[in-house]
């Protein structure tokens, strides 16, 4: 009775491919499903291409407990510092803590000099070495199947080829993992002082009073802690 | 006669020349004697200094901080910041945070000017960046309450 109902929709369509029709709407569903299946990590991954450092000067009361209390920060959520010290502090952290980190630094800070974010696309270069890879790999397997029948000479020549190719491979794999580490874990140097060494020059202005503001002229004048 | 004249108008011009701003310094700052400007200390000696110069070529706040931000920057002094500007009893004004490298420190410069007719209102600070954190909300206060004694 219900397939009756069902089918009484494709009155127009002969009955013997009526079937056919029903079958044909689950496999367009099916296809779906395996086209979002497949191409979604793609799409995914292809936004994660990007690889973010953060550069942040700051002044703060004690580089020293203010660099320690941003280490316990971070390490409480997963990152890492590189390299430490009271002027700069280099750190490793995931994308989605690194705004965190700038209101940390921020409300550590008694006086925030200037904060600059970069960002790269290492698409190009991720894709560089896959493929060198992946060339590299076709050409071992090549030379170890030519290693069965060759004679000495002509084995001694492949394990030449196979320890470069293996080298190889190894260098542009530490180099692929390098980048993907890039992408997943941003990276921020925190100057805890104004690292700035140029002092400021005296260019005479046109305008007379504005050449008697003059920072050094002004400390200088008089004791200043 | 006539000399006592010239010496009155020269004692007025002289006194003119040399009161002519008056501010309520920061808290916790011991005034100083000073001829013409006013100047205070911290305990810690950090100055305060508050002088005045004369408004030429006559121009509003919106010129002379456009020409102090522009020369001091590119003398290579590091603005904090974009400027605050603040209201004295009648006038507007501007202040400016400069980050500067001295003795092995960080240093803070604050300038401020405030316009005001005939004469320019300049408010000048300095001191190391963790001190001057210390005083800076009593200066910032101390900017609000400057006027011209005429």
């Amino acid at each position: 009775m219900m397939s009756r109902t069902v089918f009484s929709r494709f009155g127009h369509i002969p009955a013997g491919h009526r079937w056919r029709v029903c079958l044909f709407i689950p496999q367009v569903l099916l296809f779906l499903t395996l086209l979002v299946l497949l191409t979604g990590p793609h799409m995914l991954h292809a936004e994660n291409y990007m690889s973010r450092t953060m550069v942040m000067q700051v002044m703060v009361a004690d580089p020293e407990v203010t660099a320690d209390r941003m280490v316990e920060w971070i390490e409480g959520r997963g990152g890492y510092y590189i390299y430490k010290s009271p002027d700069l502090i280099t750190i490793r952290i995931s994308m989605e803590n690194l705004e965190g980190l700038r209101l940390f630094t921020e409300g550590e800070a008694e006086q925030v000099v200037s904060v600059a974010f970069e960002a790269q696309d290492l698409r190009g270069s991720i894709i560089t070495l896959q493929s060198g890879i992946v060339s590299r790999e076709e050409i071992l397997e090549r030379n170890l199947r030519y290693l069965r029948n060759a004679d000495v000479e002509g084995t001694l020549a492949i394990e030449r080829e196979v320890t470069r190719l293996l080298k190889e491979i190894e260098d542009l794999k530490g180099r692929l993992r390098r980048l993907e580490n890039d992408i997943r874990f941003a990276r921020a140097e925190i100057y805890l002082s104004f690292m700035e060494q140029t002092l400021p020059q005296t260019i005479p202005s046109s305008f007379t009073w504005i050449n008697s503001i003059d920072f050094y002229g002004f400390v200088e004048g008089g004791y200043v802690p | 006669m006539r000399m006592s004249i010239i010496l009155t108008l020269c004692a007025l011009l002289l006194l003119g020349a040399c009161s002519r701003v008056k501010v309520e310094g920061p808290e916790g700052f011991a005034k100083q004697r000073a001829r013409g400007d006013y100047r205070a200390l911290s305990p810690e000696g950090m100055l305060f200094r508050v002088r005045t110069e004369k408004n030429y070529p006559r121009k509003d706040l919106i010129f002379w901080k456009q020409a102090l931000r522009r020369h001091l920057t590119d003398e290579g002094y590091h603005l904090l910041d974009e400027g605050e500007a603040f209201s004295t009893e009648r006038h507007g004004g501007i202040l400016y945070e400069w980050a500067v490298p001295y003795a092995e420190s960080d240093y803070i410069f604050l300038t401020a000017l405030v316009p005001m007719g005939g004469r320019i209102i300049i408010v000048e600070a300095a001191g190391e960046h963790s001190l001057y954190a210390l005083h800076r909300r009593s200066m910032r206060k101390s900017l609000e309450t400057i006027s011209r004694r005429f």
